[in-house]
């Protein structure tokens, strides 16, 4: 098994972005297949860009093992009020600042669902824990 | 993919310019030697950066080996001259180098510019990416695996022309055989476009020869007549030139890039999948893209400038070729030889640990481009801690 961390700093918006790549280059050095690295890829894009814009920084575990590969994202910050509401496609509260860059279009949550195989979100006003897995 | 450039030991100072250049961390100095390693992707950076030709482009030769010998033209090739008089007689001087024929390739080169309109109706996937950019193709093949079921399904321009060249010069009665067509490259990574000089078997075009090669030899010349140039079209031309889709058609959704560093932030985005509204990405790995290519020898800026001149005098394409015949069969990538996943990590474990102990500083002073080379080298017991110039003293 590989466990590796990678730290997330908040409003930090010149390297958001940056831990996702370290893990999709990662992969790629695994030789995991191209389609996969694709959705691990897309997953912890969003999931960070998500931390950057909205907690208060957080963390992310990264664990691969022979069959699975297994990504936790941990924040603290304000949580998230209505998690169904948040899975509704187009639905967002990013503030203006991150929409101005660009961030913030409403699709995090759905597409972190859409690429994993399995999907746990638990969120308090105290802070936020995704866990995503996939099957290799 | 082998590009066509090679190392010179004689002249090479072991200045490691080179090295710090490449984008790619495709040159190593090992055994004293520069070596380039399969990770280039033939931007030709390397080239333009050293002082003392070390490292050489390999353009396969004039020679005419058959019975007709017939040059594939690219429009850039008059974006190095300055007027009308100077293009004429640069075409004349082409055809007393010994051609027998000079096709030109604009009619290709807008095909494949209105094309991509074309395709986008067909093509659910979004977006497509670019293909005429051999450098951009083996950034993709060899670190944006995901993304190639992305890229237009196009075979490359030079292939199309050629099976046209053939058809048209067997309906002549001429055969295959005795046809050598060769191609102007204005660009280091188009020259494995061809068999010579990188033997690369799979393309129809015979050969490949460096457009400033080619100059060369033009300037040895004297008193060559002057040829009358064809009636360009205004796609050819959009189609060497950077940022033009989206002033051609504002009703698609394009993202044009240019420039070798440029190349990893756009595919890197799109990995990501945050161009999901966009429909054409266009990318080139020489500045003002193929315009700017890198066996040309005006700069890039003035060549831009000529070709947006030549613009003036465009017509519109009306030539009825449908996609059929550019269309490419989706390459079969071989399944990679996989070791099992508990192997691969503990190699990564091992690596990283070394990487650890190295000074990661990336100094280049061993003769690899960064500590993460060095520390794979040394996992595979070809250098040891000692090579590292920090530690080893």
């Amino acid at each position: 098994m590989y466990q590796t961390t990678y730290d997330v700093v908040a409003n930090d918006f010149a390297n958001a972005g940056k831990a996702a790549t370290k893990i999709k280059l990662l992969l790629k050095q695994l030789n995991i297949p191209a389609p996969l690295i694709r959705n691990v890829a897309v997953a912890s894009y969003e999931a960070e860009i998500n931390m950057v814009i909205h907690s208060l920084g957080g963390e992310i575990m990264l664990e691969i093992d022979q069959d699975k590969i297994c990504l936790c994202f941990r924040d603290i910050g304000p949580g998230i009020d209505n998690i169904e509401l948040a899975m509704t496609p187009g639905y967002s509260t990013a503030n203006e600042r991150a929409r101005e860059m660009g961030f913030g279009a409403g699709m995090g949550l759905v597409n972190m669902k859409k690429v994993s195989d399995e999907f746990t979100i638990v969120s308090t006003p105290k802070g936020t824990r995704i866990e995503m897995s996939f099957f290799v | 993919m082998k590009q066509a450039l090679k190392t010179k030991h004689e002249p090479c100072l072991k200045c490691q310019k080179c090295m710090h250049a490449c984008r790619f961390d495709a040159i190593h100095l090992l055994q004293q030697q520069v070596q380039i390693s399969d990770e280039c992707t033939g931007c030709g950076v390397c080239v333009k950066t050293c002082d003392h030709r070390g490292i050489q482009v390999l353009s396969a030769p004039l020679e005419k080996n058959k019975k007709v010998q017939i040059l594939l033209l690219p429009t850039v090739f008059f974006s190095q001259f300055h007027t009308t008089i100077d293009q004429e007689r640069a075409l004349g001087k082409l055809y007393a180098l010994g051609f027998d024929d000079v096709v030109f390739l604009h009619p290709y080169e807008a095909l494949y510019f209105k094309h991509v309109r074309t395709i986008l109706k067909q093509e659910q996937v979004r977006p497509l990416i670019s293909n005429h950019c051999p450098v951009v193709m083996e950034v993709i093949r060899q670190q944006y695996e995901s993304l190639e079921p992305q890229i237009l399904p196009f075979i490359p321009l030079s292939e199309f022309a050629a099976s046209q060249v053939i058809a048209a010069y067997e309906d002549k009665g001429i055969k295959r055989n005795d046809l050598e067509l060769v191609l102007a490259a204005e660009c280091v990574a188009k020259l494995q476009l061809a068999k010579l000089p990188t033997g690369n078997d799979t393309y129809e075009v015979d050969k490949a020869i460096a457009l400033n090669y080619l100059y060369e030899k033009m300037l040895k010349l004297e008193g060559a007549s002057t040829r009358k140039l064809p009636r360009f079209t205004l796609e050819a031309i959009l189609a060497q030139l950077p940022n033009t889709y989206q002033n051609y058609d504002p009703s698609l959704r394009f993202v044009e890039s240019d420039g070798v560093d440029n190349i990893k932030d756009v595919l890197e985005l799109c990995e990501f999948e945050q161009f999901d509204d966009v429909d054409f990405i266009s990318i080139s790995a020489c500045n003002n893209a193929c315009s700017g290519g890198n066996l040309l020898w005006r700069n890039s800026y003035l060549s831009a400038l000529h070709l947006r001149s030549l613009e003036m005098e465009s017509t519109h394409i009306d030539r009825q070729i449908t996609l059929e015949h550019i269309r490419k069969e989706q390459a079969k990538r071989k399944q990679k030889q996989q070791e099992s996943m508990k192997a691969r990590i503990a190699k990564i474990e091992a690596i990283e640990t070394i990487y650890e102990q190295l000074p990661m500083l990336d100094c280049k002073a061993c003769g690899l481009p960064n500590c993460w080379k060095m520390a794979e080298q040394i996992q595979q017991s070809k250098l040891t801690m000692k090579d590292c110039k920090i530690l080893g003293g």
